[in-house]
Formats: C-alpha cells, sequence, structure tokens
C-alpha cells in the first residue's frame, strides 16, 4: 500500500491533474474521475442560507443578492460605462449610492469604446458633454444638500453644462461639505459664475476641487464662509485665469496673501469687492492694485478696519484703469489718505465714486479728490459727518464733470449748502439726490435771483425741516426740472409746490410725491393742467387728501400716463370708474393698495382699465372680497394681480 | 494493486518505446508520471498545472499558460516565485467552487479559440454569461479578485446594458436595490421633476 501512496506530489488527496486532456470535459465526471485512482468522500459544500419557501420553488435559491453588495470600485466601473445623457441622468436617482458615484466621475473618466460610440450615435443618444454653459442653478436654505449638489453635478452635464450656481445656506442636518463640491467639479466642466453664501461647513478642499475642475470660472462670490482660507484662493488664482470678478465678504480666514496671488496671477481681473475681512489690510490692497492694474476696473472696499492711508495712496497711485469706486466705512483712512488719493493723478478714468461712513472725508478732502478726479460724474457721499456747505459747494465749483451728486445722512448740510450748489453748477449739474439730511431748514431769508441751473432731476426724501420757502426758491432756479421726487416732506402744502409747477418750462415726466400729507387734489389737478401732456409716472401714496376729482383731472388730461400710484388715497369707485373713461389714457402700472373706500363695483372699471394693465396692487382693499379678486385674476390674465 | 493495472492498461496503449518512460525508480520510490506530461514534453510545450482551491476546498487543475494569460493575480503569484508547482496550490477563500469553474471555462475557452472569429466569440460569450443576476455578481467579484481584464469588462458591459434604457423603477426592480437611501422629500422632489424617468 505503501507503494501505491509513494509518488510524487502533494500529500493532498487530489490527484494533480485530471485524466482528461481538456480539464472541462472532466465537468461532468468530477466526481467519478477522482475516484477512478482512489475513494474520497466529497467535500459538504456549504449551502447559502436559503429561505425555505415551500410553494414548489424549493429547490431554487429564493434569496436575490442585490447589486447593491458590490463593491463601490465595481459599481463605479460600470456607472463609468454610461454614456452621458438620459441613462446618467436616470441613474442618478436610482439610489443615493449611485448618485454620488456618478458624480464623481469626471468626463476624462468616462469609458466608450469605438463600437458604442458608433450604437449610441445611430441611437440619437447625446453624447456631448455641454461646454458651453447655459444652465443656471440656484439652491437654497434647506434645499442645500450634497444630494441635491450631485444631482444637479450628474443632471445638467449633458443638457448644456452648468454655467451659474449659486448655493446659499446649508441645510443643517445634511448640509453642502466638500463632497458636494467635489461633485460639483467632476461633473461642471463649464461653470463660469460660482456663489456661495453662508456655507461654514464647505473648508478649503472643496473649494480647491472647483477651482481644478472648473477652470473656466469667471465669477467667484463667497460671503459668510468661515472655513475658507487663502490657501484656497490662491489656487482659484492659479487655476482659473479667466476671473474677472471677485467679492469677499466677512470671511475671516481671507487675508492679504490670497488678495497678493489673485494681483498677480489673475490678468483679466475687472472687478474686486472686499467686505468685513479682518485679515485683509494694506499690503492686500496695495499687492492687488499694483500687479493687476492693467485692467481692474470696479474696486470696492467696504467695512476694513485693517485697511488705512497706505492703500488708499496705492489706489490713487496706480489705479489707473479704475472707473468705479466704492469705500465705505473705513475707519482708519483719514483726510490725508483721500488727499494723497486724489493728487496721485492716476484716477482719470474715475467716473463714479461713491464714499460712505468715512470720518476721513472733510471739505478739503472733497475738494482735491473733485480736481484731482476731474472725469467724475457720479458723486454719491452718505453719512459723512463732517462734510459741510462750504466743501459741498466748493466740490460743484471744482469738479469739472460732474454730473450727479447724491447726499445721504449728510447732517451738517443745510438749506444753504442746498442752494449754494444750485446757484454754482451752471451747466454741469444733472441730478441732485438729498436724502435725510435733517440740516437742512426752510429759508428764511430772501436770496439773490440766480441764473437758472440745467438741473433735470431733483431728488429731495425724507428731509423733515424742508418746506414751502425752498420750493419756491426751486422753483425760479430749476426751471429745467423733468424729474421730481419730494417724498416724506409733510412740511410741503400746495401754496409751495404749485409755484414749482408753474415755473417748470420743461414738462415734469416723472412726479413723486410720496408722503407729502399735505397735498391736495388743487395740485394734481394744476399739475395734469400744465404738464399732463409729458406726464408719465405719477406716485401719489400717502396723500390721504387726494380725492376722485385728481383721478377725474388726470384721466382726461394725461395720455402719456403709464405708472399710477394712488396708494392710501381718499379716493372711491367714482375715481376708477373716471379712470376707465379716459379714453386716451393706457396705464400699464396701478396701484390702489390701502384704499379702503374701493369696492367691487370698481369691477367693471378695472376690468375696461385691464386691456392695457400689466401690474395692478390691490392689497389691503378691505371692500373688495376674494371672490371678486379671484374674478379679476382670472379677467385680467395678463396682468400681474398683488392682492 | 489496482494502480498498477491502470497503469498498464495505459501503457498499453501507448507504443513500447513511450511507456519505458511510464514508470521511474526515484530514490526507491516509484514515480509516476502521467502519460500527457510525457507526450507533451515530446511535443516541446509545457502544460504545466497550477492548482487553484476554492472557498469550499475544491482543488482545480488548470493549465498555467490558460490562467497567467488572463488573471494578473495570478501571473504576479507565478512570476515572484510563491506559487510552488510540485507543492502549493493557490488558495481563492473569496471565490466558490461553481464560479472558479465558471472563471476557468472562460479563460481556457479563450485562450484555446482566441483565433477564432469576433462573433463566434461573442455568441459564446452571451451564452457564458446566462446566468441568473447572483451568479452574475458572484462572477464579477471573482474576476475582479482575480483581475481578468477581459471577462470584466464583459460583465460590466452586459450590467451596464441592463441598465441603459430602463426606468427607474424597474432598474430598482431588476436590481433588487430594497433601499434608494434618499429621503421621503428628495424622493418626492426627483419624481417630480423627473417624471419620465420613472
Amino acid at each position: 500500500m505503501s507503494q501505491v501512496f509513494g509518488f510524487s506530489g502533494g500529500d493532498d488527496f487530489c490527484t494533480g491533474g485530471s485524466v482528461y486532456a481538456n480539464p472541462k470535459d472532466a465537468n461532468i465526471f468530477l466526481s467519478l474521475g477522482r475516484s477512478v485512482d482512489f475513494y474520497y468522500p466529497l467535500p459538504k459544500r456549504s449551502r447559502i442560507s436559503v429561505s425555505f419557501d415551500l410553494d414548489g420553488d424549493w429547490f431554487e435559491q429564493k434569496q436575490k443578492t442585490s447589486i447593491e453588495a458590490l463593491p463601490d470600485e465595481c459599481l463605479f466601473e460600470i456607472l463609468r460605462r454610461l454614456p452621458a445623457g438620459q441613462a446618467r441622468s436616470a441613474c442618478a436617482n436610482v439610489s443615493k449610492r449611485w448618485l454620488m458615484l456618478l458624480s464623481s466621475i469626471s468626463n476624462s473618466e468616462i469609458y466608450s469604446n469605438a463600437n458604442e460610440k458608433e450604437l449610441s450615435d445611430k441611437e440619437g443618444d447625446d453624447l456631448e458633454f455641454g461646454d458651453e454653459g447655459f444652465l443656471s442653478r440656484s439652491l437654497e436654505g434647506k434645499k442645500a444638500t450634497d444630494v441635491r449638489l450631485a444631482a444637479i453635478a450628474v443632471g445638467t452635464s449633458h443638457r448644456g453644462g452648468l454655467g451659474k450656481l449659486s448655493i446659499r445656506g446649508s441645510n443643517s442636518d445634511r448640509g453642502v461639505t466638500n463632497l458636494g463640491l467635489k461633485a460639483v467639479a467632476r461633473g461642471c466642466p463649464s461653470l463660469k459664475a460660482f456663489s456661495l453664501w453662508n456655507v461654514s461647513t464647505v473648508s478649503d478642499e472643496g473649494l480647491i476641487e472647483v477651482a481644478e475642475g472648473c477652470q473656466k470660472l469667471e465669477k467667484l462670490n463667497l460671503c459668510k464662509c468661515s472655513a475658507i482660507s487663502d490657501k484656497a484662493l490662491i489656487e482659484v488664482a492659479k487655476k482659473c485665469p479667466n476671473l474677472t470678478e471677485l467679492s469677499i465678504e466677512s470671511c475671516p480666514q481671507i487675508g492679504n496673501e490670497g488678495l497678493q496671488a489673485v494681483g498677480k496671477l489673475c490678468a483679466n481681473l475687472r472687478s474686486i469687492s472686499i467686505k468685513d475681512c479682518t485679515g485683509v489690510g494694506d499690503q492686500g490692497i496695495a499687492g492687488l492694485l499694483t500687479s493687476a492694474s492693467v485692467v481692474l476696473r470696479k474696486v470696492k472696499l467696504e467695512s476694513l478696519a485693517a485697511v488705512s492711508d497706505l492703500s488708499l495712496a496705492v489706489i490713487g497711485h496706480y489705479g489707473f484703469s479704475v472707473t468705479d469706486l466704492v469705500l465705505n466705512c473705513l475707519p482708519n483712512v483719514n483726510e490725508k489718505g483721500f488727499w494723497v488719493m486724489a493728487n496721485g493723478r492716476a484716477l482719470q478714468k474715475l467716473a463714479s465714486l461713491t464714499i460712505g461712513s468715512c470720518r476721513g472725508i472733510t471739505d478739503a478732502a472733497i475738494v482735491a479728490i473733485g480736481k484731482g478726479c476731474p472725469n467724475v460724474r457720479n458723486f454719491h457721499l452718505s453719512k459723512c459727518a463732517f462734510l459741510s456747505d462750504n466743501g459741498l459747494v466748493s466740490l460743484t465749483k471744482a469738479a469739472p464733470s460732474i454730473e450727479s451728486l447724491q447726499l445721504e445722512e449728510c447732517h451738517r448740510f443745510t438749506q444753504f449748502g442746498f442752494f449754494g450748489i444750485l446757484f454754482n453748477c451752471g451747466a454741469k449739474l444733472k441730478a441732485l439726490n438729498v436724502v435725510s439730511c435733517y440740516g437742512i431748514k426752510d429759508l428764511n431769508l430772501a436770496l439773490p435771483a440766480g441764473s437758472p441751473c440745467s438741473l433735470t432731476s431733483l431728488s429731495i426724501s425724507d428731509c423733515p425741516g424742508f418746506g414751502n420757502a425752498n420750493l419756491a426758491v426751486l422753483g425760479r432756479l430749476c426751471p429745467r426740472l423733468k424729474h421730481v421726487e419730494l417724498s416724506g416732506l409733510a412740511g410741503i402744502t400746495d401754496a409751495g409746490f404749485l409755484p414749482l409747477l408753474e415755473s417748470s418750462e420743461a414738462g415734469l415726466v416723472k412726479v413723486n410725491l410720496s408722503g407729502c400729507l399735505n397735498l391736495t387734489d388743487i395740485v394734481v389737478i394744476s399739475l395734469a393742467n400744465s404738464h399732463g401732456w409729458t406726464l408719465e409716472v405719477l406716485n401719489l401714496d400717502g396723500c390721504r387728501n387726494i380725492t376722485d376729482a385728481s383721478l377725474k383731472a388726470i384721466a382726461v388730461n394725461c395720455p402719456l400716463l403709464s405708472d399710477l400710484d394712488v396708494s392710501k388715497c381718499a379716493i372711491t369707485d367714482a375715481g376708477i370708474a373716471a379712470l376707465a373713461r379716459g379714453k386716451q389714457l393706457n396705464l400699464e402700472i396701478l396701484s390702489l393698495s390701502c384704499c379702503s373706500s374701493v369696492s367691487e363695483k370698481s369691477l367693471p372699471a378695472l376690468r375696461k382699465l385691464g386691456n392695457s394693465l400689466i401690474g395692478l396692487n390691490i392689497r389691503h382693499c378691505s371692500a373688495i372680497s376674494s371672490r371678486a379678486v379671484g374674478m379679476l385674476v382670472e379677467h385680467l390674465w395678463r396682468c400681474d394681480i398683488l392682492c | 494493486m489496482e494502480l498498477l493495472c491502470i497503469r498498464q492498461w495505459i501503457s498499453g496503449l501507448l507504443p513500447t518505446w513511450l511507456s519505458a518512460w511510464c514508470i521511474k525508480p526515484v530514490g526507491g520510490a516509484l514515480v509516476r508520471q502521467e502519460p500527457e506530461y510525457i507526450l507533451l514534453a515530446l511535443m516541446g510545450s509545457p502544460l504545466k498545472k497550477i492548482m487553484l482551491c476554492s472557498s469550499e476546498k475544491e482543488i482545480f487543475s488548470v493549465e498555467e499558460q490558460v490562467m497567467v494569460q488572463h488573471s494578473v493575480i495570478i501571473n504576479n503569484m507565478i512570476e515572484d516565485g510563491s506559487y510552488n508547482h510540485e507543492e502549493s496550490k493557490i488558495p481563492l477563500d473569496c471565490v466558490d467552487s461553481k464560479t472558479l469553474k465558471k472563471v476557468i471555462d472562460y479563460c481556457t475557452h479563450h485562450t484555446h479559440h482566441h483565433n477564432d472569429n469576433q462573433e463566434d466569440l461573442e455568441a459564446w460569450d452571451a451564452q457564458f454569461l446566462n446566468v441568473d443576476s447572483n451568479g452574475l455578481y458572484d462572477l464579477l467579484m471573482a474576476a475582479n479578485y482575480l483581475e481578468i481584464r477581459n471577462l470584466l469588462d464583459l460583465i460590466y458591459g452586459t450590467i451596464k446594458n441592463m441598465i441603459k434604457g430602463k426606468k427607474i423603477d424597474e432598474i430598482r426592480r431588476i436590481f433588487n436595490i430594497k433601499d434608494h437611501g434618499f429621503t421621503p422629500e428628495e424622493e418626492e422632489q426627483n419624481r417630480k421633476e423627473y417624471p419620465h424617468f420613472y
């Protein structure tokens, strides 16, 4: 017996080879084949657990394994082979796991051999990976999750590509994380505008992925992203040469290094806006402006405590292409900074200047700016507590190109300054806008006659001291007014306003008298009579004393009127009926909110007006029932009704 | 004794000059040589066999050439010398016998028939993959483990074709996906947004 076992080979029972030349033939007789040499018992096969179904399928395996048992790599390979198009989009909705795997496939990894390409072309599948970026998506709040992002990334890829993505806020449980951004980076190579607001769960890694995957990025907007730092910004600067607009707000970890990199590497940068970033200081601004000086057009610096006179000096010396400059709330900038900026002589192309809440703006500073930046057309100065009448009048005199001046909450500005401007502006100033300047009071002395100015647009809002006396002088000084806004001026009465109407030669086009409680029908009737042939927009919101008489006058005299607001006025159904009777009237926007006397009797009139109406506001009209509103909505299907 | 009879029977079938080689005394013991070894040795191609052991401890003997050509894992094992022909077997603990049999099937067919025309091969492949989904997944896992590139591509392509063109509910049923992992709101939104996919 020992001789039988004494052959070369292992001690195991296997014979070391099959009797048959082709092992396949041995399949049938496998157990037999072995026992030709000697006997050994068949090994016990481990059975897969079978749930015994006594229906008769007893011999079949009932438990069907799911595809979910496959490991990620296998599923990835299968999904990778799906052609871009309907199939992929459908699979993105099959299960979350499939969606996340699909979104991690970048377009270079999609596998298609030549045969498949031909076949799917015949089937009409769209294999083209959209690279135009036509689509735009926005996720807000609760809906902003990684799963949605992945779905967007997969779903938009074959339908023209995602061009604009905006994520505002994030779901508190399953919010946006780097994983979601990675999906976007893989699936949306044509992304041009990316906006990330208030997403603190995204860190540098996510933004770096987006920079790598979406190299056509042009606009980037980051707001309240506390986890994003310079590292990510530097990568964006390196990978996205087409970046034209960059806006960063409240990102505490972004600082000078990031900005310097952007300045160095983004040759196409046109617009930069930085707000409330504690890490940004003079070095960053200097780095940005000295390198990118060639094309930077719009610069906005707001709430930056670390910015000092030096930054303004750099802007003044290197801002050759800057056309729009906004400087708000820079507490460490002094008068000297503005003076140096003005005298740097580089801001020759500056057309629009906005300065707010800067204690460095004094009379001398603003005059220096007026002289040093000769092409500024629009000045917007707000909350400049140190600006006084002298400075503003001098500015108006000194700035050669000034066309529009807006003053907001400059409380040292008085009526003398106001008229000083009107006296001295000559042919230049076209628009004057004064908002909430509490220093303005009514004139109590007579002013010398001055030459009329060419002001066409005047707006005075919320200056409680403004009264009739001022209006009278205004009428004389500004005969060419077309747009008048006197809102929230309770001190004005008919007596003051009528002279203004009479002296206006040009023909008023837009009149806004909202909140002027003391004006009555006389004003409106006079307005309709003398300026009816030019009037297009009339706003009488809050003028409690206006009644149907005004509406009758308007209906007859104002053929060009397209926008009428008589909210909170004392008008009734008769007035609306009168409006409807006006044959020439073609109103487009009508606002009757809070008019409690307007009831359902006006419905026929409103229907007639509705032929031309595109917007109707009947909010808080308590006398109109919801049934009537329903009928109105049905009839005026072309009109947008607010109720 | 039986063994000797069988050997004699075989050697009776072979020409006498060949049967002289069948029994070789080596170190006192009788060394048995398989006839086909000798045949092939004479023909010049080494028909070395390797042994694969399934998870159920069943041993399969297969030509080395066949497995080396297809499986990267086995190729690496043999190349770096960790497999000793005389003694060891390759344990494949994650592949069961049924699947291993099929895998060996595939490899041998493709090695021996690689000169056939494309259509015949594709027809054989289609027939080969005519198994239920469990069997398909088992094959896939085995091919993945053994890194058999062309079998993998074949199975991936087959599964891809099963997915392509089907509606989502059907896909979930076919592939037995019980839990899709979306929240109820997400699922509802998906159905609203893409009703034609469901």
